[in-house]
């Protein structure tokens, strides 16, 4: 692992690493970090984490993870929906921006619909994940974190630009162990979270009726294949009173979906799908929440592929249901 | 990075999804995609134009990776009899 720390702290350790000038990536309780010193970090809301112990919820404890000891240059900065368009050109030359979202907020929404549409998209990596809170109880609000200015936010994201060696190869990668089944294709006649309509097989239909009439799996997401890369939205909700399916990400109008693939036992498919991957290299990963509670991560180790469970995963654009990792060689 | 020019034709088969060999670059293949829907929804040669262009400047911009670089071969392989 490209890291000196990694892995579930108190919260005094972790300040004292703050004060020691360490350069730190948090997840955790929002009360944890709200208590943190000031200093060189950011971080994000989130109970769920994938530790070496395996799958975990704790409310007591920080993830934390070092940036690497070679890392020339750190800038934190804060976006809002209107100047987001911009996280690309602050980006630096050589390196990675990393990317903290409050779910359920404005700033997410935008994100999830427009990302591929930002200026200079994909012309430096830009990974991260989307901050959350427990599902257990009632809905809290999802919250982000700068650290340099011991700022919380609700509606702005919060991006940690690391400046690296120009030798270094930074590549941002995904493991979706799902894939788009033999089904339907699906397509949807506009962008969106709220669906109502849908092309099924080219025949518009209701969505709802659709998905109720064949009893359809809805821990299964929706799957488009762009260029053999297979992208996950997730439903997140049916309301067949008002006939309005909600999903935890945008479809695109224009996209061929199909439902996806049942998977078989997760771990044991993980497993053999980074079997190949050089853990040497591997810096960051977070996996999606779903992920954790459909395939029953709680307790289960998924190798060096530790990190939070989130309520989003962001690979250049929003994914759900996909491990998302950063590799630096 | 020598990028090719936009008069090219290996960036139009990029765009009607026609290349034979595959993009290793996660970000390639997300524009990509999407300008592949794009161009599939409105086939007309403005959206060639804006596509090509949109597709070429992500490479001007991009870093000089072995990856990127494994793309740029694989839409400059394309010879004008393909």
């Amino acid at each position: 692992m490209l890291t000196n720390i990694d892995g579930l702290f108190s919260k005094d350790v972790v300040s004292q690493l703050i004060g020691e000038g360490r350069r730190l990536l948090l997840s955790g309780e929002a009360s944890l970090l709200r208590e943190l010193p000031k200093g060189s970090w950011i971080g994000g809301s989130i109970p769920y984490f994938l530790t070496a112990q395996g799958g975990l919820k704790t409310q007591d404890k920080i993830f934390v993870r070092e940036l690497p000891s070679f890392t020339q240059s750190v800038k934190v900065q804060v976006y809002d929906k209107n100047t987001l368009e911009g996280v690309y050109h602050d980006a630096p030359r050589s390196g990675f921006s990393f990317m903290i979202l409050p779910g359920f907020s404005e700033v997410h929404s935008f994100f999830a619909l427009r990302a591929p549409e930002l200026s200079g998209f994909g012309t430096r990596p830009l990974l991260g994940w989307v901050s959350g809170f427990s599902l257990e109880g009632e809905a809290t609000e999802a919250l982000v974190f700068d650290g340099t200015t011991g700022s919380a936010f609700t509606n702005r994201a919060v991006v940690c630009h690391v400046e690296l060696p120009v030798h270094k190869v930074v590549d941002i990668n995904i493991v979706n162990l799902f894939e788009q089944g033999d089904g339907d294709v699906i397509v949807f006649p506009e962008d969106g979270f709220q669906i109502t309509w849908a092309e099924i097989n080219g025949e518009r239909c209701r969505f709802s009726d659709y998905l109720l009439a064949r009893k359809v799996d809805t821990k299964l997401p929706l799957v488009s294949d762009l260029q053999g890369v297979s992208l996950n939205t997730s439903f997140k909700q049916v309301d067949a009173s008002q006939g309005v399916v909600s999903l935890f990400a945008p479809v695109y109008q224009g996209f061929e979906y199909r439902l996806a693939r049942p998977v078989g036992d997760y771990v044991a498919e993980f497993e053999k799908r980074v079997a190949d991957i050089n853990g040497d290299e591997l810096f960051f990963s977070c996996n999606c929440v779903l992920n954790y509670l459909y395939a029953g991560l709680e307790g289960r180790k998924t190798g060096l592929f530790r990190g939070p469970a989130t309520f989003g995963e962001i690979a250049y654009q929003l994914l759900n249901q996909t491990l998302v990792y950063l590799t630096i060689s | 990075m020598r990028i090719p020019s936009q008069e090219h034709p290996g960036w139009m088969k990029a765009i009607r999804g026609d290349l034979t060999g595959r993009f290793e670059y996660l970000a390639t293949k997300i524009m990509v995609g999407r300008l592949n829907v794009l161009y599939r929804l409105n086939p007309s040669e403005d959206t060639a134009r804006r596509c090509i262009s949109e597709i070429r400047e992500f490479f001007v911009n991009c870093p000089d990776l072995p990856k990127v670089r494994h793309d740029l071969v694989v839409i400059e392989g394309v010879s004008s009899a393909d």
